[in-house]
């Protein structure tokens, strides 16, 4: 039986032997070559997404002043961040809004602010130890200026997501998009074929320590991302049907570009930030060639009405993502138009820069340090009755 | 026009853009746009859409009727008034 190791594939990345090709290339190679050729054929797989990741943030580092501060309270450019830790650390969530600039800007921006090199606005304040005296604190900072300045998204790449539409009679504004009336439109966040979990359906090549491409740079999967759900319904394929599993993601802003790193702002919702990400899938097997040569008209996700306000929203029907990407899908006997969010462009550039990587030999495979759970179901929330509420 | 201000000038024929809503055509940055789509998803009258098979964002300010859901939806800004 035929397998290579990861050893094996990094040598011949180091040697510039090693054959790298994308998630959308192979499935044409497998289907020209079957899977018993291509799989020794091809060395690495690279897949990618860029998408809005809600679930993104940074923890920063800015140094101590003199006298030393213990920040308890902290803003970039009026944006609130999370001081509740060491002294001059804090997270800057992607989602925050600025005080004085509302949703249309908040830490994404920030964010990208800083990975451009612009001067960010840090006021910090404090009630005072006798170990850190200061109470107040404002400095025009970069990113060149922070000890530490790292992306941790608790929760990217989701392994796929359902769709939206909208059956009443009012525009919605979600994280979905502008959802118009009366179905008027369906939208749909996934790079399908090319997005990564999609490729490893299973989990066996992603895992903690996977090194990645994130936001034009270079990171790792940190964790098991929030809502993890490998127990998701799955196609005979193995492909789940709606939201599955998800990685936590880490890495140094400094080495990332706005061109993969984007703040952005949904009307109706807020800020978020488009996260760059490239996963690299050994070819280890058969087996995992055959994962890898997933095609559009094998994925399927379902429609949701999000202008049902609960948390189990209807499905209006089940459609493959070769039918979202042809700009038109049916439900129930009607024709809707689709949009997507995740940019395929962006996502093709980022699988062929990660493949240039590869094939230069400046970027060797992982193997991962501990695997993704493979089961594990999502709670949810029990909310207390609001009479109940003191 | 604003610098980096893609325009490509190309009129449909049956397609009056200044009649349709009394609005100029947007004017859309591509120096901004990442190629999302979300723009597409409200557009009524065909003037952005996502090509294929770049799957980048295609521009036809001819066609479009000055409605202005997509300056709303695009969650980069890169959609904006065109000229008055």
């Amino acid at each position: 039986m035929f397998c290579r190791t990861y050893e094996e594939i990094n040598e011949r990345l180091k040697a510039g032997v090693a054959v790298v090709v994308t998630a959308e290339e192979i499935v044409d190679i497998a289907r020209e070559l079957g899977v018993r050729q291509a799989a020794r054929k091809v060395d690495v797989v690279t897949t990618a997404t860029f998408a809005p990741m809600c679930s993104s943030g940074a923890f920063l580092n800015f140094g101590h002043s003199d006298p030393p501060i213990r920040m308890s309270r902290v803003l970039l450019n009026d944006v609130p961040a999370y001081a509740g830790i060491a002294a001059v650390d804090c997270y800057l969530g992607a989602t925050e809004q600025s005080l004085d600039r509302g949703p249309a800007y908040g830490g994404a921006h920030v964010i990208q602010d800083l990975v451009d090199g612009k001067v960010i606005r840090l006021v910090a304040e404090s009630a005072g130890t006798d170990c850190y005296p200061e109470r107040s604190v404002a400095a025009g900072i970069q990113l060149a200026d922070l000890n530490q300045a790292y992306l941790y998204n608790p929760r990217n790449c989701y392994q796929n997501y359902p769709a939206a539409a909208n059956t009443s009679g009012r525009t919605l504004r979600t994280y979905m998009g502008t959802l118009e009336p009366g179905l008027g439109n369906v939208t749909y966040c996934s790079a399908g074929e090319l997005s990564p979990l999609l490729n490893d359906p299973y989990y066996r090549t992603t895992g903690l320590g996977t090194r990645v491409f994130l936001g034009g740079g270079v990171g790792y999967v940190a964790w098991e991302g929030t809502q993890h759900n490998p127990s998701q319904a799955r196609t005979h394929d193995g492909v789940p049907i709606g939201g599955a599993g998800t990685l936590a993601l880490v890495g140094d802003l400094r080495g990332m570009s706005s061109r993969f790193l984007r703040a952005a702002h949904f009307t109706g919702y807020g800020p978020t930030l488009f996260v760059g990400v490239g996963v690299p899938v050994p070819i280890l097997d058969e087996e995992m060639l055959e994962c890898v040569s997933i095609s559009n008209d094998r994925i399927f996700t379902d429609v949701y009405d999000y202008s049902v306000p609960a948390r189990s929203r209807p499905s209006l029907g089940r459609v493959s993502y070769r039918q979202l990407r042809s700009g038109a899908v049916t439900l129930q006997g009607r024709t809707v138009k689709t949009a997507p969010i995740s940019s395929l462009a962006k996502a093709r550039e980022i699988a062929g820069a990660l493949k240039q990587w590869l094939v230069s030999g400046e970027f060797l495979l992982t193997r991962p340090v501990q695997p993704l759970p493979a089961e594990r179901n999502v709670k949810s929330l029990v909310a207390a009755r609001k009479e109940c509420v003191r | 026009m604003n610098a980096g201000t893609m325009a490509l000038g190309i009129t449909v024929a049956g397609v009056d853009a200044e009649r349709a809503c009394g609005n100029k055509p947007v004017s859309v940055d591509m120096t901004q746009c990442v190629h999302c789509g979300l723009c597409t998803g409200v557009c009524v009258s065909g003037a952005l859409r996502i090509d294929s098979p770049t799957w980048e964002l295609a521009y036809l300010p001819g066609r479009c009727n000055g409605c202005r859901r997509c300056l709303e939806t695009c969650p980069l800004g890169a959609i904006s008034n065109g000229r008055s």
